[in-house]
């Protein structure tokens, strides 16, 4: 048993969300740096122990050999720190936000951020959790407070939007939760590390792994919102209050390429060689669905949840490569969505904030306007965009090297004209991309945003620390990679 | 090799403080930022002595830990990568300079010193980085460079649009046409360095050029060229060769010295030294693989190099705007380095085919950038982007003119001049290739280019004083020549051209000897086989660059200089010649091709899956799905509980309140009824239980 | 002795009512019966550690056919919900009752339903069954028509009376049938004579157990006997509907579950009968509770549905599958008791039961509601609450028995009831209050308190379930272990 310190990251903010909403109540819109105290200690409880190999067990369940454990590896590290860094800078960038979405109504501060608080816990407690049934309650744990935002803070018709969402992720889940029993049942453990253990040293028929292979992938596509799932996903991010959206889209849905690497593949190894193909297809038709999607978007945070699907289709573009580069490229590219994206919806939330816009069609000629915000849209664009010296460039290129080795190493030549085409749609986020930083910020501006100002410096604050962020991993991503290469060699045993 | 680091870094490090020094005020930032520059061609000319002496240095350090293939960070200072640093330090260095006064007074000035600087060091980091990855940082940094300064003036004030309407474009959107043109052809050229990386688990330069494996492998998976091919996207993007040279034009957006810097001295040049560096690759490899495995390659290379210099300065004769005709020139101008490094690869002649490649390169960005700083003096003179619009500039600017007239001989290929020498070289290559239809192409070119310079030197300086220029006046504004500051960097690039070319041969025996340490560093004995037709390649050339100056010298001569035809009149004149204008005009109508194919296509396919997939189908399903469920809902509501189990209550109520109503024993009400179906559900269980007991 | 308790607060309640009455006491009857049933925990405690000790504890009943009541860990487990939901809905009804009158009554009524409730689960014969079942129907009678001034409830009481009155007569014929072919009415003696080849397959038992299934169905509001419950939850009082729904509807669910064990050999058929009604049940339950607009009526179709996971659990028959039943009835009662208790404090508050009045309400009465979002999180499954680990190991019993179809069916009952669930919840707390409800506040300390019971176990089981399931394990494995059953009561 090691100290109780990741358990202190995921519990802190859960057992403190309560008080976080009585003294919302006194502190009004104050109560943000409350929770972002909190954020700060949760992710400086991980940072701790980012050093080495970290795993700490309790025991819960004994009848049912369920355990809550918390383990931070270099799989884990990538994911943990994204939503550690992210949800502690938007809890920032809330207090702005927030201010300018609640208004005077001071009693619904303390309820924002206790549910924010119990969203982030919920989070990384699923990237955390050692236990398929203490994953499966952390992933249903950041749905609720996720859908009580949107459906109390969206916009829209955001009760039916959160609704739909609330529905089609718990649908999702439930295929999860189907299949975790019925790999309990072949197992009879659920420990992830004794599960892999025991389904890598017993043959069972083909035909029951691709079964639950394909519920659980199903369960953790709709979370990824990957082409045909993703219905949910454009309504609940465009619609959610912004700060929500710059969670959903850069941590939360990633959540499920996690799942996928952390749990789905590394059970089921055999079922992911032998649909490679398919669904290395699926995850380019994702790729350029959304970029298509986004291209014809005028709402700026609708256009950016359709480009976070394109983006799921990279992680599981990686993900199909099952090799070392492609999966540590996809787990990489989740950080740099991460940044990227949470960037760009902050972006989104100062442009609703300064300009009470969100088509793109009104705006124009911001730049000279708001020449900070106009800066990091580019870099969170050029992050998305895979441009060298962002992070996006390094997870790119692993993804695109592993898929490319993968198929050069069976041989098949299909798989390297769907890789071809992968980067060929990159060339669609590039497209979307620059074309709405041209749209938005560039040209003359229209007689109605005359009197726009830059956005406060307590929104831009946070923006401008992701924006760093992504330059240093950028040039320099070693400290992450080295660690997170080795973990997914030794824990999928690829090569 | 610390001078190889402080190269690159130093501009970095300029721009990266460009914002600092900004608030100690404006002459600290702009002083600054040349200073910075200065420092990074010092640091480049402390490596002419390795290239001199032909040394290889190699130094790197670990970057990116993947287990069995890491990748580092480094250094591969080498003649060929030091003749680029220099090229490009320097000219940097001057274009800072003369900057300092053609920019001074804009706005958003931090931003334009700090992506020159920006652009400087990526460039470097380009040419000295030992490895393709690092390479590529480099190689998208200066691309994000051009996308800033192409759209520097992002406000899109209707005086900095570039083009005749109604092919007119704005800045912001000609950087979006150039990052994403160029892009496109990055994707290739990434596919092709993360396949050799699969098979080769490198992205080293030296280690590529030592270890073989990789490019037997290739070979035999028949995966070589079109792999190399893939590779060459890259090269030609960001060189602006056809198929993908339709960025180039607009590119001319952004301010003058921006477009002398990245559009024609240095950034459009990486291509060309990217396929140098696959050259020297292949020459190291022929002895393992034979140089025939190349030869597909680099017939393309050349034919693709030849053609688009065609192709460009036929563009150029036609051309409105003094930037433009530069800007085709340059497109035609690397199209013959590229044709010079192609014919290296097919002759297997590589160090020479590489010397005329790289000789070129360095006599262009002499006069290119002299002619795009010379430009720029004359469009911040004459506030018009239309030669047309000038005229009679020689009286007013005598130094520019002169300046102007020496490099546009140069880049004509008129002898002594650097570009003669140069050119010469590129039709020698190209003449031992022995295939004659890219000969006469590449001669037919040269023609071309004599006819448009002369053509743009005299409708410049030479015709009478334009309309716009006597408003002008007329509006007190005083015509003169520009500023030291300005016209030395443009003077001194001119005189360099004349200088050098009086000292042509030897310029060109120093290139020759020190490209020729590579190649020998990668063991090749050099296959030189004669594709002659019995004529000596020399002359051959010699013959072909001075016919090529006399037919397009003298048509030149007699329409715009001599101005013993009206040029205009005679192509209205005729049905054809008109047909060919419009042609060349409308850029072969590549450019409206790719709008409607690239553009217009996607964006409306894009809107229309939108409409149909997106919100009809998914949409669609999901509003379908739930509908369904909410009607079943209702269904089961209305007949199961409602219609049927009430039915049955008050529809049985109903029955057997009629056959009972007489005798009144039963009370009406739904509680009996709710007893009928306890009953009968008893019966339905006992029936079940019979039969499947068997005792029914 | 936990009835002995009881039986006495049932004695004293009236005299203690009677004459604080006199003495112008406020609330000392109320805090006598809470008291009275709080103090049933101290036998209860004691009752646990013996059962764990001896296995079986049976208490002859003096003078009386022989009654005993024999106490397992079965009882002792369905004893646990029973005692919780009555002290929280005593405790609830100090001040949602404190308008009405009668109230001696009242109290005395509600003790006596918990006392029948108990002995319903500890009878060791038929007769105690019997006996214990009508003392808890009547009484539950009495209380779903108090407030008899209204006509609803009076209507509802009746149709509950007659159909639930009904039930006992069959049972009691299905109960005389099963007497004269086993010649015994002790539970142990007729499971010890069922192991006869020749007495199982006897055609009148057909018939007893068809009559048995329907007597305890209607009481567990098995579709499609379930029509008496719609009409009598919503109409009681709130904490008598908690009862109700909560647990009492479960002691027909100890009925089958008691008799599936006694009727061994029949095991095949009973389970194939309870399967199609308990697919039956959850869906007219889940999709019928889809539109209702009586917050009470909506809850009332989910606690059939609830009752089709319970029944289809029970009719796979296996440890897992009983041990998964046992929990969720624990479950479902903390949750439906609350979800109940908060929508009777909603109608405290406003007077009124429609959803649409309704909506917005929560926000006026912040702890209520989220009192009221916990109980509909839970039951709508979300994990981390109680309803979640019941209903896994549900579905993970039925596909341990490879029951595919079976599993998908229930989940996709899930799925369903999730809508509605959730669509409640988005109502009542996120929607804009309506005006008139401006004045409305926050329900009496006493109210909140009786909910906080359950709220906190339902957070407690979820979040740390590994005691309950324990425990439901081993009455699971002591349920099925009828020899020892047989052995412990009847010796050797």
């Amino acid at each position: 048993m090691s100290l109780p310190i990741l358990i202190q990251a995921v519990l802190t903010p859960i057992v403190l969300a309560p008080i976080v909403y009585l003294a919302g109540r006194r502190l009004s819109h104050h109560v943000g740096w409350l929770a972002f105290a909190i954020l700060i200690h949760s992710t400086a409880m991980i940072l701790m122990v980012a050093g080495s190999e970290y795993l700490e067990v309790y025991s819960w369940v004994p009848r049912m050999g369920w355990d809550i454990g918390f383990k931070l590896d270099g799989l884990s590290l990538p994911f943990a720190l994204n939503i550690a860094v992210l949800s502690t800078v938007i809890a920032v960038y809330s207090i702005p936000y927030m201010e300018h979405r609640i208004g005077d109504r001071p009693g619904e501060y303390g309820s924002y951020y206790a549910l924010y608080l119990l969203y982030a816990a919920g989070m990384l407690g699923a990237v955390l959790a050692t236990d398929l049934v203490e994953f499966y309650i952390f992933y249903e744990l950041m749905l609720i407070p996720s859908y009580l935002l949107i459906a109390r803070w969206g916009y829209g018709e955001r009760e039916r939007i959160a609704f739909m969402y609330f529905l089609w992720t718990h649908i999702g889940a439930l295929a999860l939760l189907a299949s975790i029993v019925a790999v309990y049942w072949v197992t009879g453990a659920t420990s992830i590390e004794v599960v892999k253990t025991i389904l890598r040293n017993t043959r069972i028929p083909f035909q029951l792994e691709a079964g639950m292979a394909t519920a659980m992938l199903v369960g953790f596509l709709v979370k990824m919102a990957v082409l045909g799932l993703h219905v949910w996903l454009p309504h609940a991010h465009a619609e959610a209050p912004t700060p929500i959206s710059a969670l959903l889209s850069p941590a939360m849905i990633g959540i499920g390429g996690y799942g996928v690497i952390r749990i789905a593949l590394s059970f089921f190894p055999r079922f992911f060689t032998a649909y490679s193909l398919p669904i290395a297809l699926w995850a380019f038709l994702t790729m350029l669905y959304g970029g298509l999607m986004a291209l014809s978007q005028d709402d700026i945070k609708r256009l950016l949840a359709y480009s976070s699907i394109s983006q799921m289709g990279y992680l599981l573009f990686g993900i199909s490569s099952v090799n070392m580069l492609g999966v540590s490229g996809s787990i990489l590219h989740y950080l740099s969505h991460g940044l990227g994206k949470g960037i760009l919806f902050m972006i989104a939330g100062i442009l609703i904030m300064q300009t009470e816009l969100r088509s793109i069609s009104r705006m124009g000629g911001l730049a000279s306007k708001m020449p900070l915000t106009a800066l990091s849209t580019l870099i969170g664009f050029l992050t998305l965009i895979g441009l060298p010296t962002t992070s996006g460039f390094i997870s790119e290129w692993m993804i695109f090297g592993g898929v490319i080795r993968s198929s050069l190493a069976s041989g098949s030549m299909d798989k390297l004209i769907v890789a071809i085409l992968g980067l060929l749609a990159t060339m669609l986020t590039a497209g979307y991309g620059l074309w709405t930083v041209r749209r938005v910020f560039f040209g003359s501006i229209p007689k109605h945003l005359e009197e726009v100002r830059e956005g406060s410096v307590i929104a831009l604050t946070p923006i401008i620390a992701l924006a760093i962020l992504t330059f240093v991993i950028g040039v320099y991503p070693a400290p992450i990679l080295d660690r997170l290469t080795q973990t997914v060699m030794l824990s999928l045993n690829l090569g | 090799m610390m001078e190889a680091w402080l190269c690159w870094l130093t501009p970095i490090c300029g721009a990266l403080l460009t914002p600092i020094l900004a608030r100690l005020g404006h002459k600290v930032r702009d002083y600054g930022a040349v200073v910075f520059s200065l420092l990074a061609a010092l640091f480049a000319s402390r490596l002419i002595p390795i290239a001199v002496e032909g040394k290889i240095i190699w130094e790197r350090y670990g970057w990116m830990p993947i287990p069995g293939a890491p990748v580092y960070v480094g250094v591969l200072v080498d003649p060929l990568s030091v003749i680029m640093a220099n090229v490009v330090s320097w000219i940097s260095f001057l274009i800072m300079l003369y900057s300092l006064e053609y920019m001074h007074g804009e706005p958003g000035l931090t931003r334009y010193w700090f992506l020159m600087n920006f652009f400087i060091g990526n460039m470097l980091l380009l040419v000295l980085s030992d490895n393709l990855l690092q390479m590529f940082f480099g190689w998208e940094g200066v691309g994000l460079c051009s996308y800033g300064l192409i759209g520097f003036w992002y406000r899109d004030d209707r005086k900095y649009w570039v083009g005749t309407p109604p092919d007119e474009y704005p800045p912001s959107h000609s950087g979006m046409k150039a990052f994403i043109t160029t892009r496109m052809g990055d994707v290739g050229m990434l596919v092709a360095m993360l396949a050799i990386y699969s098979y080769s688990g490198t992205f080293s330069i030296p280690e590529l050029q030592s270890n073989t494996m990789w490019a037997s492998t290739l070979m035999e998976s028949g995966l070589l060229t079109p792999i190399l091919l893939l590779m060459l996207l890259g090269p030609i993007g960001k060189s602006a060769q056809f198929p993908l040279h339709e960025w180039l034009p607009e590119a001319m957006a952004g301010p003058t010295s921006v477009s002398a810097l990245i559009h024609a001295a240095t950034m459009v040049k990486a291509g060309v030294y990217l396929v140098a560096r696959i050259a020297i690759i292949a020459a190291s490899l022929t002895h393992i693989i034979g140089f025939e495995s190349f030869h597909t390659f680099f017939i393309v290379v050349a034919w693709i190099g030849g053609f688009t210099a065609f192709l460009a300065a036929t563009q150029a004769m036609v051309a409105r705007e003094l930037k433009k005709v530069l800007a085709y020139s340059t497109i035609s101008q690397i199209g013959y380095m590229m044709l010079a490094l192609g014919a290296a690869g097919i002759t297997a002649n590589f160090v020479e085919g590489l010397t005329a490649g790289i000789f070129h390169l360095v006599s262009h960005a002499v006069f290119k950038a002299s002619l795009f700083l010379a430009s720029g003096a004359v469009l911040h003179v004459c506030e018009t982007k239309y030669m047309d619009e000038m005229g009679g500039l020689r009286k007013y600017m005598p130094v520019t003119f002169t300046s102007m007239l020496i490099a546009a001989l140069s880049l004509s290929g008129v002898p002594p001049l650097l570009g003669f020498w140069s050119k010469e070289a590129v039709l020698k290559v190209c003449f031992e290739t022995g295939d004659v239809a890219l000969f006469v192409l590449s001669a037919a070119t040269a023609a071309i280019t004599f006819f448009y310079s002369l053509r743009m030197i005299s409708i410049t300086f030479l015709y009478p004083k334009s309309k716009h220029l006597e408003e002008l006046e007329a509006e007190g504004l005083h015509i003169h020549e520009v500023s030291p500051i300005m016209w030395i960097p443009y003077c001194l690039l001119a005189f360099s051209t004349l200088i050098l070319g009086v000292l042509g041969r030897l310029v060109e025996e120093f290139f020759h000897e020190s490209l020729s340490h590579i190649i020998a560093a990668g063991h090749l004995e050099a296959v030189v086989e004669s594709h002659g037709v019995g004529f000596d390649p020399s002359i051959a050339s010699l013959l072909a660059s001075v016919s090529a100056l006399v037919i397009g010298g003298l048509p030149g001569y007699w329409f715009y200089v001599a101005r013993r035809g009206d040029p205009y009149s005679i192509v209205e004149g005729s049905v054809i010649l008109k047909a060919v204008w419009r042609f060349l005009w409308n850029r072969w109508y590549i450019n409206r091709l790719y709008y409607i194919l690239f553009v217009n296509i996607p964006i409306s396919l894009a809107k229309i899956m939108n409409r149909w997939i997106e919100v009809g189908f998914f949409n669609g399903l999901q509003y379908g799905v739930s509908l369904i469920t909410l009607r079943l809902a209702i269904l089961v509501d209305r007949f199961m509980e409602v219609g049927f189990f009430n039915n049955l209550q008050y529809g049985v109520a109903e029955l057997i309140a009629r056959i009972c109503r007489s005798s009144r024993y039963l009370q009406t009400g739904s509680l009996n009824i709710n007893m009928y179906q306890v009953s009968i559900i008893l019966i339905i269980i006992l029936l079940i239980l019979l039969v499947s007991m068997g005792v029914l | 002795m936990v009835i002995w308790t009881l039986a006495f607060g049932c004695c004293t309640i009236p005299i203690v009512g009677w004459v604080s009455d006199r003495l112008g006491l406020r609330y000392v009857r109320e805090w006598y019966s809470s008291l009275v049933i709080a103090l049933a925990f101290i036998p209860y405690i004691l009752l646990i550690r013996l059962v764990a000790r001896v296995g079986v504890v049976v208490y002859p009943i003096p003078s009386l056919f022989h009654s005993i009541l024999t106490v397992d860990m079965v009882s002792v487990f369905f004893i646990l919900p029973i005692l919780i939901v009555g002290f929280a809905s005593s405790i609830y009804s100090t001040s949602y009752m404190s308008h009405d009158t009668g109230l001696n009554s009242y109290y005395t009524l509600l003790s006596a339903m918990i006392l029948g409730m108990i002995g319903v689960v500890s009878a060791g014969d038929f007769f105690t069954f019997f006996l214990f079942w009508e003392v808890m129907s009547i009484s539950s009678y009495a209380l779903v028509a108090f407030r008899k001034d209204r006509w609803e409830p009076v209507e509802a009481g009746f149709k509950y009376l007659v159909m639930s009155s009904a039930g006992s007569a069959l049972m009691l014929s299905g109960i005389a049938i099963v007497y004269g072919i086993a010649g015994t009415l002790n539970f142990a003696g007729i499971a010890l004579a069922m192991r006869t080849p020749v007495l199982a397959s006897d055609p009148w038992l057909i018939l007893a157990i068809s009559l048995i299934i329907v007597g305890l169905g209607i009481k567990a509001a098995i579709a499609p006997m379930h029509t008496w419950l719609p009409d009598a939850h919503p109409a009681a009082p709130s904490p008598i509907s908690s009862l109700l729904s909560g647990v009492m509807i479960k002691t027909g669910v100890y009925g089958l579950l008691r008799f599936y064990i006694l009727f061994q050999t029949l095991h095949a058929y009973w389970s194939l009968i309870l399967s199609i009604l308990a697919f039956l049940t959850m869906f007219i339950g889940n999709l019928t509770a889809m539109f209702q607009t009586d917050i009470k009526r909506l809850l009332a179709y989910s606690s059939i549905a609830q009752i089709g996971y319970i029944t289809f659990a029970l009719s796979i028959g296996t440890i897992q599958s009983i041990s998964a039943a046992l929990l969720h009835v624990f479950n479902h009662a903390m949750m439906k008791g609350l979800l109940f208790m908060a929508a009777g404090a909603f109608y405290h508050a406003t007077g009124s039961r429609d959803i649409s009045v309704l909506e917005g309400v929560g926000r006026r009465m912040k702890l209520t509601g989220v009192i009221l979002s916990i109980g509909l999180l839970a039951i709508a499954g979300m994990p981390g609450l109680n309803g979640f680990v019941s209903e896994l190991l549900i579905v993970s019993a039925a596909i341990q028995q490879e029951l595919y179809l079976q599993a998908a069916l229930t989940i996709i009952n899930f799925v369903i009831s999730v809508a509605y669930y959730l669509r409640l919840l988005q109502r009542i707390m996120l929607k804009e209050p309506r005006s008139d409800l401006s004045r409305v506040e926050e329900a009496p300390a006493t109210m909140i308190a009786g909910m906080v019971i359950l709220a906190s176990l339902c957070v407690f089981v979820g979040v740390y379930p590994s005691m309950f399931i324990s425990i439901s394990e081993l009455a699971g494995r002591v349920a099925l272990d009828i020899g020892s059953y047989i052995t412990s009561i009847l010796g050797g």
